[in-house]
């Protein structure tokens, strides 16, 4: 039998005093919902693969909650990773990991349903399953355990994780998830539960989940390889289940939550979010979300307005942003903005999370954003006009110049600059390329400000992502990284000048997932076992763990990685047909190596197959 | 304080013992925009409502009567804005009362505060009242501490314990009135320690605050 009992307050409160952020785990935040236990006939826990911090700035999570909780019958509480302390206490109390709202442990819920925003995130899936006390493999999960499902842009390539969930769902979840637990509470009311001799039932229902859009259950589909170790391809081995998988896309978009739990610690955003617009149609070709995310979809602004006036009645955040891949396309913002303060108040303040690197956008950062932050925020992604014409970036020197100029004047003091290095195509010019940037944008800033201005400059490395132009594309060699990495580091040593990166090591493994086949779930599962989780912590990084790991796969990962892939090769994610056509990547990867510019979708369509794929029109 | 000023008096229940006082802070700001009152904000780069409180309430502490101050713009009902409140108060959150002050008053700080420890389900230990006696012998009560900087500080307690005591009325309790003010404060934990009681297996409320002022401006 599965204990369903909440873990007593008393238990609880032992080690809450001897944690870090013990807030964190008590739930009782404003909006939280309690709905009873007995009354729902399917109980979700909505687990989120990093800490509560990170996990309550996520949109998708507080839209998830918001739908399933409005469904009658169903259930749905929250969960999220335990800072190592809480892990440690729980595991000494022999303590299972517990939902925040009932405080029941995971295996007492009917579905764990994991939220994985990218690849370092796989790791702390696993953790939780196990705090949970749950099989990390799916096969080994009975009936009477638990589905495991899980979804988020990290699941665009799931064959990492295939051997971990019975299904994943691919694309939006707002109306797969609803689906997916309806047909699941039929087979609880005929006590699928009550079966720990195997897990029949979970296949039975696994075969009719299959057939929804969007839903990936991986163990219909048997991989095969070359004898020399090539992926050659994944099949269904199951009558009746696609041998494509379909993403999922809403249209339009579901109304946004307006009653959102508001947490009591200070999360990485503190403020309420409305999704003003999903997807970007600028084609930026190293850029997943903006490729799988098609086609875009804009929120009316009446709708806008009116969730936002609620949203903030219902919160009592002082500030609202306004969450999309780049806010400052949506149509028409500059009179949503002004609508929006006309209605709010001078006290409530809008942030936009990205700016567009046009004057334009600093005039609208501007209006909203001068009594917040001390600077604002450009992507460049690129030190040079030929390597931004390659990933499609366009924008150009002097543009970057003008919109410094025009921030500095202003009155800010300090822009941050987003790059990438490993990009393709890239040379040690390029990265010279950006030093050359930067030290003049703080030229510009040492006019206006002398030594109070100041550039940070922050430098990720290009990871080429499924389902993006460049998914064919390797990963940059070791040594160019440490070189163009010492070319920055010692062309930006200067006064007023910040430089920071991402550590190469998480890049390298977040490499690995991206593009992995099944073969990784043996990988996840050797650095887990070895002690890696909370992978995008600088401090509990565990790269040993993950040399070791990697070291003992079954495969070349470091020629897997680091080599380009063959155009005609076979993709271990090409079973997902995200609408985007591969004749299109093919198209658009060519274009970039002849350095020529794709046109923004709103300006004019590229053809990239949505459009047929979905048989809609993109733009009204 | 400019604006009307208003004194409201609240009770924090276990719901909410580990939010820290930072994030009560933080929640005060948003019961206060929730319940619509308003709110007169400070000038400058980052206005911010005008509240505060009369002394910060640590961590794992229950409190009975915490006073917090705010101002508004406007002059309003305090009964209207004790309900409004009220309605917006989160989980174990207990709007007590709510009174205006009189213009141009400053908010008071606390100097010292009144604690009760209930013991844990052990019991307090047979001889608590002959320690008790023992610890308010003493001369002095050095106890360390980590300052912010992270050095080790010792702290002479015994000046800062104005009253300790156990009372009969079961269960049986202790009461203690510790010193608040800045540079002299000492916490009931300490003292547990002191009178060597795990300060973990107690559950501790703050009953009252002692208040220094009001001072008028
Ligand atoms: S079909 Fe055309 S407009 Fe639609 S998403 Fe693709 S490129 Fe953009």
């Amino acid at each position: 039998m599965i204990d369903t009992t909440p873990i007593p307050t008393a238990l609880l409160d032992r080690l809450l005093r001897r944690v870090e952020r013990p807030a964190r785990y008590t739930n009782a935040e404003w909006n939280a919902v309690v709905r009873p236990w007995e009354a729902a006939k399917v109980h979700l826990v909505l687990a989120f693969a990093d800490v509560y911090e990170v996990g309550m700035s996520n949109l998708g999570m507080s839209i998830l909650y918001d739908i399933v909780n409005r469904q009658p019958g169903m259930l749905a509480e929250r969960a999220y990773a335990p800072w190592p302390d809480m892990a440690a206490a729980l595991q000494e109390a022999h303590l299972p990991l517990f939902s925040l709202e009932s405080r029941r442990p995971l295996a007492a819920f009917d579905v764990v349903g994991f939220s994985l925003g990218y690849e370092l995130n796989f790791t702390t899936m696993l953790k939780m399953l196990s705090l949970a006390r749950l099989p990390l493999r799916s096969a080994e999960r009975t009936d009477a355990l638990p589905l495991v499902i899980a979804g988020g842009a990290a699941c665009y390539n799931p064959e990492p994780i295939w051997a971990f969930c019975d299904l994943v769902v691919i694309g939006d979840g707002e109306e797969a998830l609803v689906e997916l637990l309806l047909l699941y509470s039929a087979y609880l009311e005929q006590g699928i539960r009550a079966n720990a001799q195997n897990r029949e039932g979970k296949t039975d229902f696994l075969a009719r989940a299959a057939r929804l859009e969007g839903v990936y259950v991986p163990e219909f589909y048997e991989p095969q390889y070359s004898e020399g170790g090539r992926f050659l391809g994944l099949r269904p081995v199951r009558a009746g289940v696609p041998s494509r998988v379909r993403s999922r896309t809403v249209m339009p978009l579901p109304s946004p939550p307006t009653k959102p739990v508001v947490p009591y610690v200070e999360v990485v955003h503190d403020r309420a979010t409305i999704e003003v617009r999903r997807g970007c149609g600028q084609g930026c070709r190293f850029c997943q979300a903006g490729m799988v995310y098609r086609p875009v979809r804009e929120r009316p602004p009446h709708e806008i307005i009116a969730a936002a006036k609620e949203l903030l009645l219902n919160t009592g955040y002082d500030e609202l942003g306004l969450l999309s891949l780049s806010t400052c396309d949506y149509r028409g913002i500059e009179k949503l903005i002004e609508q929006l303060q006309a209605e709010l108040g001078e006290e409530i303040a809008i942030s936009l999370p990205s700016l567009r690197l046009d004057s334009f956008s600093v005039q609208l950062a501007e209006r909203v954003e001068k009594r917040r932050r001390p600077g604002l925020t450009f992507a460049p992604e690129a030190g040079t006009q030929r390597l931004r014409d390659v990933i499609n970036k366009k924008v150009t020197e002097e543009q970057l110049y003008e919109v410094a100029e025009l921030v500095f004047s202003r009155g800010w003091r300090r822009i941050k600059l987003y790059f990438m290095i490993g990009l393709p195509t890239e040379t040690d010019e390029d990265v010279y390329g950006i030093v050359h940037l930067c030290r003049r944008v703080l030229a510009i800033g040492r006019r206006h400000h002398g030594n109070r201005a100041s550039v940070s400059v922050s430098v990720a490395t290009f990871i080429p992502k499924p389902h993006t132009p460049f998914q064919w594309v390797a990963y940059i060699a070791e040594a160019d990284l440490q070189c163009r990495l010492d070319i920055l580091r010692r062309g930006l040593r200067k006064a007023g000048l910040e430089l920071s990166w991402h550590d190469p090591r998480m890049s390298y493994v977040e490499a690995v997932l991206a593009r992995g086949d099944r073969r990784c779930a043996a990988i996840l599962e050797q650095a887990y076992t070895m002690g890696a989780w909370l992978d995008p912590w600088d401090e509990h990084f565990r790269w040993q763990a993950w040399q070791e790991a990697l070291h003992a796969a079954a495969f070349p990962v470091e020629d897997y990685v680091r080599s380009p892939w063959p155009l005609d090769a076979p993709l271990p994610w090409e079973f997902i047909d995200t609408g985007v056509h591969r004749s299109f990547l093919q198209r658009e990867y060519a274009r970039a190596l002849e350095g020529q510019l794709t046109p923004d979708c709103f300006e004019q369509c590229s053809g990239c197959g949505v459009s047929q794929a979905r048989a809609i029109r993109c733009w009204e | 304080m400019k604006g009307h000023l208003y004194e409201v008096t609240w009770a924090r229940g276990p719901a909410i013992k580990y939010i820290s006082h930072l994030d009560l802070m933080r929640t005060w700001e948003r019961m206060l925009r929730r319940a619509r009152l308003p709110l007169l904000y400070t000038q400058g780069f980052n206005p911010r409502p005008r509240l505060s409180f009369a002394a910060a309430l640590p961590v794992g502490i229950l409190a009975e009567a915490e006073l917090a101050f705010f101002a508004l713009r406007e002059d309003v009902d305090p009964q209207r804005a004790l309900a409004a409140l009220r309605q917006q108060a989160v989980t174990g959150l207990c709007v007590r009362a709510l009174r205006s002050l009189p213009a141009n008053t400053n908010p008071p700080q606390a100097r010292a505060a009144l604690y009760l420890v209930r013991p844990s389900k052990e019991g307090l230990p047979a001889d608590l009242a002959e320690r008790v006696h023992a610890l308010l012998a003493q001369e002095k009560l050095l106890s360390a501490r980590r300052t912010r900087e992270g050095a080790e500080q010792l702290l002479d307690l015994r000046p800062l314990i104005e009253e300790l005591h156990l009372t009969e009325c079961p269960p049986p309790s202790l009461h203690m009135q510790l010193s608040l003010r800045p540079g002299a404060t000492a916490r009931p934990e300490q003292v547990l320690e002191l009178l060597g009681l795990d300060p973990y297996e107690a559950e501790i409320t703050r009953l009252r605050l002692i208040l220094v002022g009001p001072v008028a401006s």
